[in-house]
């Protein structure tokens, strides 16, 4: 159920996820009134609430008196923070060193979003923001562009950030962080979801699964504000279509369907580049899941099971599977041991290793069972 | 179906060459054929899309030394068309690249190398190709399309002019049976000839092709009572060769013991993408069925190309592909689902969106039909072997 849309208000508006916005070369854009009112009466009719995002300039006062009429989330660059003072800000590399200048706040929603190339800083940046957020959402904007060498240094600056964060919680400062906190507390999939919880009306009035769809091209288009909208295919948004996600336990990734689409040309395939990095940030939020269970406060955060890839398509790449042989002497080793002394993780890694669909079929027959309980 | 059944005299599908693990690579040679076979899915064949050597050489550099993306222990190299055989003598420089850089890399294929192609047959005798055959016997797998009797294989199989192709492949069958005694054969059934299946099966065994591939197209070209057609021509075919014992040395692949139960394996279809074919841009492709030349409603999906090599982001969508992702609810709760086949590239082409994700089933009720042949089939096989009281 579409519970929100997006509403970018130029299209110029700024990027807050992965898809790039085109360069606003000095001329002024702004959505037309007719369609901001469009949308906003679309959003009450359907109850949905109504994500709004700014370009570099402040709307006119009539389009702010129309957006009143709705419950709606302003996402702004962090250049308009003078004229808004509420909303989620963003932060891109060109405003990194006037960022350092907020002042201290505990309510702040950040959303930063940097290259490669600030990777080697990276806790650095941490720490000069460190204060000023209550949440941070982490946005590599050249993921694709990742190479060996910037999954290394990633996780060196994760692991950083991870023993900073680790001191903070054990003080009860329990910032978010998207990239380092979100999956100790999740316990399913939790992406992006377009198409599923939100859609995005454009500033040309017609429906987009997300902003990045509309910059893509008009072949994206979903309907119209007064038509509705059709999404062809729509199972394939959803996580049981998607063979590698499926069987993903790196449950704060965005799952990003632009992303996905623009490398692997698919929906429901995501890239190395993506997986990778969602399980480097897994990793590291299970040690620092492990380090805090010890205290009391923590006792009950969920436990986050080690895994040996960083990439879950290591594992379901069927053509890697093992061979006969290989099987047997697996099964001869569980067979050999009494199985009561087995805990059901070691039992079920036994079956993984031999049998990758059977492992999938007895996910899929609890998820059926038990819904979205854990 | 009694498991023993295999223990008894009747002849088995003969397994894939190293149990169907082999790399396989198709070298698109050429876009251009002789012939306009009705139900050909290259709807783009041309005259100008032929392979240059160079294309050819780097693809094979590009194998040889990425061994990490190519570990397995053998290779089989497929020459496709169009016609194949208009470009003997590339593939024959190609074939002989292929073994001298195997050899001076020390490569493991070079003990574990297949050359493969199938071909309209008309140029089989001719003397370049004579040639090609007595120096690669040893490594070559070779087919030729015939369709079954005259009028079956006539009704589709035709040159660029209308006119039938029968007898100037027929007169090639003979040669190269000898060459070939186990030679296979694959015939293709439309809506049209599906009252000719029967005969052209028999004519195949006839003439001495003793492994018939047979499959109903894919497209959209079922009418109503078609289903009915084939369960009648499968059942009367069924019946000829149990009665004159002719499963004792021929196959046709209609009949099998693994269709016709409910989903076991959420397993793809194909091996599209786990295969790489190139092109004669030096593109590469997860299958054949992807290229520019096979599509008509979309565009071609390349995954690489022989100047940078693979694209391994876009090969990951194939390789996780299963049946339960692209397959609608009716198919997955089918009680007959196994054996029930699709091609990706046909799907993708026809699907809503850009995706390979949408299964299309046209042929569900042609495959009901085969089913309920197939069972027909083993029941009357088991009664007469005897199995169940065995």
């Amino acid at each position: 159920m579409i519970n929100y849309l997006i509403l970018p208000v130029s299209k110029y508006a700024k990027s807050f996820c992965y898809y790039e916005s085109p360069e606003n070369s000095g001329k002024k854009d702004i959505i037309d009134f007719k369609v901001l009112k469009d949308a906003v009466l679309y959003a009450i009719k359907n109850k949905c609430g109504l994500n709004v995002l700014y370009g570099d300039e402040p709307l006119p006062e009539k389009y702010e008196k129309e957006l009143e009429k709705i419950e709606h989330i302003k996402i702004l660059p962090i250049g308009l923070r003078k004229h808004y003072k509420k909303g989620i800000y963003i932060i891109e590399e060109q405003d990194l060193k006037s960022s350092y200048t907020i002042k201290k706040n505990n309510e702040l929603n950040l959303i930063l979003r940097i290259g490669k190339k600030k990777l080697p800083g990276l806790s650095d940046i941490f720490n000069s923001l460190l204060w000023k957020f209550k949440r941070l959402n982490l946005v590599f904007t050249d993921i694709q562009n990742f190479t060996e060498t910037d999954f290394d240094l990633y996780k060196i600056q994760l692991k950083k950030i991870g023993d900073t964060v680790n001191k903070l919680y054990r003080n009860l400062n329990n910032i978010e962080l998207s990239f380092l906190t979100d999956r100790m507390f999740l316990v399913n999939m939790n992406n992006c979801d377009a198409g599923i919880k939100h859609l995005t009306v454009a500033p040309d009035g017609k429906f987009y699964l997300c902003p990045g769809f509309y910059y893509t091209g008009k072949e994206n288009e979903l309907g119209s504000i007064k038509e509705g909208y059709n999404i062809k295919n729509e199972y394939l948004l959803h996580l049981k279509n998607a063979p590698l996600c499926s069987n993903c336990d790196s449950w704060h990734c965005k799952r990003c369907y632009w992303l996905n689409q623009k490398l692997t040309q698919e929906l429901n395939t995501p890239s190395s580049e993506q997986c990778k990095v969602s399980h480097l940030e897994r990793n590291e939020t299970r040690k620092i899941s492990d380090k805090l269970r010890k205290s009391k406060h923590f006792r009950n955060l969920n436990e986050i099971p080690g895994i040996n890839y960083i990439d879950p398509f290591e594992i379901l790449n069927l053509e890697s599977e093992l061979p006969e042989e290989d099987k047997i002497i697996i099964i001869s080793e569980l067979l050999s041991k009494p199985l009561e002394k087995l805990s059901i993780r070691e039992l079920l890694m036994y079956l993984y290793k031999v049998d990758k669909e059977a492992i999938i079929k007895l996910k899929n027959y609890l998820s059926i069972k038990y819904g979205s309980k854990k | 179906m009694p498991e023993e059944k295999t223990k008894y005299n009747f002849k088995t599908q003969n397994e894939a060459w190293k149990g169907g693990i082999a790399k396989s690579v198709t070298f698109i040679i050429t876009e251009d054929c002789q012939f306009a076979c009705k139900y050909c899915y290259l709807t783009g064949k041309n005259r100008k899309g032929k392979m240059d050597f160079d294309i050819a050489r780097r693809t094979i550099d590009y194998l040889i030394s990425s061994r990490k993306d190519f570990p397995q222990d053998s290779i089989i190299f497929e020459f496709i068309g169009g016609e194949p055989l208009l470009e003997i003598d590339l593939m024959d420089r190609i074939a002989d690249y292929i073994k001298i850089r195997l050899y001076e890399t020390s490569h493991p294929w070079f003990y574990n190398y297949r050359l493969s192609f199938s071909t309209n047959g008309i140029l089989y005798s001719s003397r370049k190709v004579q040639k090609y055959i007595e120096k690669n016997i040893n490594h070559l797998s070779l087919g030729i399309s015939i369709d079954g009797t005259k009028r079956k294989h006539d009704l589709q199989r035709i040159y660029q002019d209308g006119s039938g192709t029968y007898y100037d492949v027929m007169k090639n069958i003979p040669l190269w049976l000898k060459q070939f005694p186990d030679g296979a054969t694959k015939i293709t059934c439309s809506s049209d000839d599906l009252k000719y299946i029967k005969e052209s099966v028999i004519h195949m065994y006839e003439i001495g092709i003793k492994n018939v591939d047979i499959n109903v197209v894919f497209e959209d070209v079922w009418k109503e009572n078609d289903d009915t057609v084939l369960e009648e021509q499968l059942i009367e075919l069924a019946d000829e060769i149990i009665e004159k014992d002719l499963y004792e040395e021929n196959i046709c692949s209609f009949f099998s013991e693994r269709i016709g139960t409910p989903m076991v394996e959420d397993k793809n279809w194909c091996g599209t993408g786990r295969m790489l074919a190139v092109d004669c841009r030096g593109d590469f492709y997860p299958c054949i069925r992807f290229t520019p030349f096979s599509l008509t409603n979309k565009k071609a999906i390349t995954v690489g190309n022989c100047f940078t090599g693979l694209d391994k982001n876009k090969l990951r969508p194939f390789l996780v592909l299963n049946k339960s992702a692209q397959s609608p609810e009716e198919c997955l709760e089918c009680d007959v689902a196994s054996g029930c086949a699709w091609c990706q590239g046909y799907n993708y082409d026809i699907a809503e969106t850009n995706t390979i994700y949408q299964r299309a089933i046209h042929i569900c009720k042609m495959h009901k039909a085969r089913v309920r042949a197939n069972n027909y089939y083993w029941n009357k096989l088991d009664k007469k072997l005897g199995l169940k009281e065995k």
